[in-house]
Formats: structure tokens, sequence, C-alpha cells
């Protein structure tokens, strides 16, 4: 009972770990600034790993290059995050987060919710994404 | 433990017994007797105290798991795994019921959506219901409802909540082609009678 209890216990924490992960790492990814893009896909490179830190690595340059020049920035905002499975080193997270995107001329899209599946996987000592799927 | 109980119970009377016999003998001594009365209550304690130490052993024990039990155990298993999939299964199944309708049998599948719910929940829903019940017939709307991903994001003893994401599909009479939405539901659900019942539906899409 003891040790189910610990394992309950630290269950918990890794859920804690990992949905604080996805929120920090959605909100990365759907938050590009158009006058400073090439710094926010960085940081999005930053918090991957895997074959999606690959993927994205390869494109990020022409990915900035478009936010630069359609000088529209968008925003994300986490409504909801839920742990869908997990182990020590790695989880699924479910992710509702809505985007606002401002145009060039300053005017505001409608906001869009999104429904995003995270893979979470511990790199080193940190939790960094490893798969991101928008759920259509 | 009871056997050794009362066996050592036994002891301490046929103790007494057999040193009854010889006193005519020894009588004369006054001072061994008092020895031996002294000897009889030393034994006699030593062995209660083995039973009385054996039953404060066996009560702490019982103690010490039934505490465990209530302590940790129950709770853990109210929020383990069993009870996670008991919680996404109840969210999904009551937000498919509440969100699937078909005009021929609206009183069937409203019935059907209230058995989910609880609380301020179910009194929306039965005050909402008769206003879709009334545009599906009138429009011959069908909703189907399916849910895509499902999560648990938080599990308590007695309240969950589940993020849905959830596929809609509806068809009407002036669109009979099927139309499909994707939406998010957040479920709040409430522990009624040991089930879960959905207490509050929240879309976020």
């Amino acid at each position: 009972m003891v040790w189910q209890h610990r394992t309950t216990v630290h269950k918990r924490q890794l859920a804690a770990e990992f949905s604080a992960a996805a929120r920090q790492g959605v909100t990365l990814l759907m938050s590009i600034d158009a006058n400073h893009a090439k710094e926010d896909f960085q940081r999005i490179i930053d918090d991957s790993t895997g074959d999606f830190k690959s993927q994205l690595s390869a494109m990020s340059g022409l990915m900035a290059k478009q936010a630069e020049e359609s000088k529209s920035s968008s925003k994300a905002t986490v409504e909801a995050v839920a742990v869908e499975s997990l182990n020590d080193n790695s989880a699924v997270v479910l992710v509702a987060a809505k985007s606002d995107i401002t145009n060039a001329d300053n005017t505001i899209r409608p906001p869009v919710v999104w429904r995003i599946s995270v893979g979470i996987t511990r790199d080193g000592g940190q939790l960094k994404m490893s798969k991101v799927d928008f759920l259509q | 433990m009871t056997v050794e109980h009362g066996s050592s119970l036994d002891g301490v009377e046929t103790t007494p017994s057999d040193e009854m016999a010889p006193p005519i003998a020894s009588q004369g001594s006054g001072s061994a007797n008092g020895l031996a009365t002294i000897k009889r209550g030393i034994r006699r304690c030593l062995a209660s105290w083995r039973s009385i130490v054996a039953t404060v052993v066996v009560v702490t024990a019982m103690g010490v798991s039934a505490s465990l039990f209530f302590i940790l155990y129950r709770p853990d298993q109210q929020v383990g795994d069993a009870a996670a999939h008991r919680a996404i299964q109840a969210a999904s199944d009551g937000a498919v019921a509440v969100l699937s309708y078909d005009p021929d049998n609206l009183d069937r599948d409203i019935a059907k959506a209230k058995s989910y719910l609880t609380g301020d929940f179910l009194a929306y829903y039965t005050k909402f219901s008769e206003q879709i019940a009334a545009i599906a017939l009138q429009k011959r709307v069908t909703e189907t409802a399916k849910v895509v991903r499902a999560a648990v994001s938080e599990l308590h003893s007695d309240s969950a909540v589940v993020l849905v994401f959830i596929n809609q599909t509806a068809t009407s009479r002036e669109k009979p082609e099927p139309q499909t939405t994707a939406s998010i539901a957040q479920v709040t659900l409430t522990k009624v009678k040991g089930s879960w019942l959905i207490s509050k539906l929240d879309p976020l899409a």
C-alpha cells in the first residue's frame, strides 16, 4: 500500500511536470511576433527534441521569413491541458489553445481554438516537445 | 494468536493448583510460602504480559493496516488509473449523449443525455433541451457527436475535469450534406453515489 501510494504521488508529480512543459511548449510554438520571428523560432527549437526538432530546424528559416514578410503576429493562450498517457521520460498531453492573430494593418482576426496533441520527452534534464499534432 | 493467548491463561490457572497440592508439607516455613506467592505473581504477570503484548501487537498491526487502507490506499484508488479511466468514460459518453440527437427519437435522446447529468447543468440542459427539440423537429436537424481524444485534466476523489476533443456532424433538411465541426469540451464531473456525473460542460471551441 505504501509503495502504491508512492507511485500515485510520483505519477501526480510527473503529470504536473509534463502539463507545465506542454503548456509552455505550445505557448512558444504559437506565439510568433513578426518583429522578432527568428528569435521566436530559435526559442521553439531550443524547447524541442528529436525528429520534431530536426524538422523545425530545417524549416524555421523559411517560416521566420514568411512571418516577417506577412507582418502579422500571433499570440497563444492555453485554455486547457490534460495528460493522456505518461511514463517517467515521456508523455502525450492534449492541449486546447487559442490563437489571437494581429494582421499587418493592426486588425485582429477572430480567435481560433486549436486541438493539439503534444508529445513531451525528457532530453537531458529538460522536458521538450518531441511531436506536435494539430487535430482536425 | 488467540490459541496462544488461551493456552497461556490455562498455564496460569494450572500452575497454582499444582502448587496448592504440597502446601501441607512446606507449611513450616512461612517465608518460603511468601516467596512462592511472589514467584507465582511474577509468573502470572509474565504470562499475562505476554498475552497483553501479543494483543497489543495484533491490534496495532490491524490499526496500522486499517489506517494505511483508509488514509493511503482508498484515496489513491479514487484517483488511480482505473478511476481516471471511469472519469474519461463518463465524460465522453455524457458529452456524446448531450451533443447527439435525431428528430425521430428526441424524447429518448434527451432522457439518455439527462441520465449523465447532475446539479446546475442538469437544470440548464432540462430547460435548454426543449428549445433544441423544437428546432430539431422543425428543421429536421440530426446531430452526431464523436469523441476524437479525451484525457484527465484534474482528478480528485469526488470531482474531476476531463478535456474532450469532439467532432460534431450535423445534417438538416436545408443542409442534407453532413457538416462536421471540430469542438472542445471541458467537462467537470461530480461523484454522485459512487458514479461520475457531468456537473458542468464548457465548450472551448
